[in-house]
């Protein structure tokens, strides 16, 4: 079976030059990037905090003694690596042009972005049945992450939800959950916030197509549900206002839902420069970290 | 029971001109749905004209297309073939009347056998061949060519039917005193050019003039002419006859009658009286005035009936229009109930 071509070489080191960073703490088992949850005495000044006994006096600075003749004892963030899970929508409404290629190349792109930071990436994608590979870092795992998405295909019949339903028992540790999908199934939000209670960072990545914002067709056309299979004659000058009308209504109640629950939004379209979204996406997120 | 067209050619024409519309109508029929990702933001338009790109009508459709089979089939002129009509199309026969004296007019019975077209021209053979060029032209039946003519010799013979075509049969009625016009071909016995020559001359006869055309001249050994005189009177004898030749003397065709003899009636005008008066009494046996029975007898034929049947339109032609109306005026009101459904 031939495999799909995902991205070139080129374009998964498009984003060589960024960090992809967790703006929650992780909890990872080598030393990183990313805030852990653990304060310690690691490499990276976090605070000062009023000694006390009992501290080791090699954390205490004896400058600030000197100028304010008070001990303080500095203290330090213990920084950890991320695991980052991709839940990959392979259901049908995914089908549709070059919706469920535009999926794929950003889950290339950010998983090697994430990898080559020494990070772990895992897959995973629930359709008719279950494809998950679990969260490992380290460049062997690459190809492993890149050959399971191109395994995937947009056939499935289980909604998003159930996959991230799945997400919630297999992750144990907290990290980061990237969701890419085009979020017509409802239940998915809910879903999401069950697993940014749980301490997992989401980050909502929407994949749809430019016809989806755009009606494709002219005249008297029937349209086919590709998941419920319902059929719905339209003249499409006709239905084109109504339409796109209620289709930015819908991006913009999903869009605050997600931003009310603390979650990371970035929509994606099948016509845009890939690579310019998601640098803005990841700069916008390391600065946030920072910030 | 069958259908039969008088113009079949129509349906190859509304193939040619169908075949486009039909390429179209079905090119939009097969656009194929759209697969999309979700219709929830779609509200379908109820426009009837929306549905039309794919069938969901299909009373409508059904009936638009008879109309347009039958509005063809109207244009092709449809011909419904029964046994009936069959029958009554096989016995039907295109008759041509030939008359050759239009004022001679056929008794009642005459007139009812003759019921078809007429022609009457100055000189019989013209007007049949005038009737045999009309009845070509007719729709395959039966045909049939009818001349009423006293058939007076000279105003025409066999070889003016021979060229009528074997399937058109022939009847000949005897009506009349017969044209003045005629043509008669008569054969001389004369003297040139010190000996007997048999000619063959043609006369054209009008109420106005005689014109005569030598047409053949046949050299004779001796003439078929003997007188019986006594030695003495043999030299007398033959220059009287060599006399009367000179003047020239009406002969039978060759073959009918072989020779003549007479007694020396003593001089050369009694020698002609005794000559005219022989050959008068056998002219009529030879050269009769109008054909005879067994002539007209040989010329008649019964006409024989056509291997192929062309039916005639008895209105039905009228009836698919008729029909082709009333399935449109229905498929009105079909349409106005679609449109608000």
């Amino acid at each position: 079976m031939s495999r799909p071509h995902i991205a070139t070489a080129s374009e998964l080191s498009t984003l060589r030059d960024l960090e992809f960073v967790a703006r929650t703490t992780v909890e990872g088992l080598r030393h990183g990037l990313h805030r852990s949850p653990f304060h310690g005495y690691s490499a990276e000044f976090s605070q000062y905090r009023h000694y006390r006994p009992g501290d080791d006096l090699r954390h205490v600075d004896w400058k600030l003694f000197a100028r304010t003749d008070r001990f303080y004892t500095r203290q330090f963030r213990e920084t950890t690596n991320l695991h980052a899970l991709f839940v990959v929508d392979v259901s049908r409404s995914m089908d549709y042009g070059d919706k469920f290629a535009l999926a794929r190349r950003i889950t290339a792109v950010l998983g090697t972005l994430i990898l080559d930071q020494g990070d772990g990436v895992g897959l995973l994608a629930v359709g008719d049945g279950v494809r998950y590979l679990p969260a490992r870092s380290g460049h062997r795992h690459l190809s492993a992450f890149l050959r399971e998405l191109a395994f995937l295909d947009a056939s499935g019949t289980a909604p998003l939800s159930t996959a991230l339903a799945r997400t919630l028992g297999l992750i144990k540790r907290r990290g980061l959950v990237i969701v890419v999908s085009d979020f017509y199934d409802a239940d998915a939000l809910g879903t999401m916030r069950r697993l940014a209670r749980a301490g997992q960072e989401v980050v909502v990545i929407h994949t749809l197509s430019d016809d989806e914002l755009e009606l494709p067709a002219a005249g008297a056309a029937e349209f086919v549900d590709a998941e419920t299979g319902r059929s719905v004659v339209v003249q499409a000058e006709a239905a084109a206002a109504g339409y796109e009308s209620r289709v930015k209504s819908w991006l913009q109640d999903l869009q605050t839902a997600v931003r009310r629950e603390g979650l990371d939004y970035l929509r994606v379209t099948t016509g845009e420069d890939l690579e310019r979204a998601l640098r803005r996406f990841v700069v916008s997120r390391a600065e946030g970290t920072t910030a | 029971m069958s259908i039969a067209f008088q113009q079949p050619g129509v349906w190859w024409a509304a193939a040619v001109i169908g075949l486009p519309i039909a390429i179209h109508l079905l090119s939009r029929a097969r656009r194929s749905p759209i697969r999309f990702p979700t219709v929830r933001f779609l509200e379908p338009t109820r426009l009837s004209a929306v549905r039309r790109s794919r069938i969901q009508d299909w009373p409508l459709l059904v009936l638009r297309v008879a109309i347009f089979l039958l509005a063809v089939a109207a244009l092709a002129g449809p011909i419904i073939v029964t046994p009936l009509r069959e029958a009554a199309w096989r016995a039907r026969v295109a008759r041509a009347v030939v008359l050759e004296d239009r004022t001679a007019a056929p008794d009642d019975e005459l007139r009812s056998a003759a019921a078809g077209a007429v022609f009457a021209r100055t000189r019989l053979r013209d007007a049949v061949a005038d009737a045999v060029r009309w009845l070509e032209q007719q729709s395959p039946t039966m045909r049939e060519l009818v001349v009423m003519s006293a058939f007076r010799r000279g105003s025409t013979d066999a070889a003016d039917f021979a060229a009528v075509p074997a399937q058109i049969g022939v009847r000949l009625i005897r009506t009349g005193e017969g044209s003045a016009v005629r043509t008669r071909e008569i054969s001389r016995l004369t003297w040139r050019d010190g000996r007997p020559v048999r000619t063959l001359e043609q006369l054209v006869l009008t109420p106005t003039s005689t014109e005569v055309r030598e047409l053949n001249a046949e050299p004779l050994d001796e003439p078929p002419i003997r007188i019986v005189a006594t030695p003495a009177e043999q030299p007398a004898a033959d220059a009287a006859l060599r006399a009367v030749l000179h003047r020239g003397l009406r002969l039978p065709p060759a073959g009918l009658l072989d020779r003549i003899e007479v007694d020396w009636p003593g001089s050369v005008d009694r020698l002609a009286e005794v000559l005219e008066a022989r050959l008068a009494a056998s002219r009529d046996s030879w050269e009769p005035e109008t054909l005879t029975d067994d002539e007209l007898a040989a010329i008649a034929r019964e006409p024989a009936p056509e291997g192929r049947l062309v039916p005639v339109d008895t209105g039905d032609r009228q009836m698919a229009w008729a029909l082709v109306v009333a399935l449109l005026i229905a498929e009105g009101f079909l349409r106005r109930g679609a449109a608000w459904t």
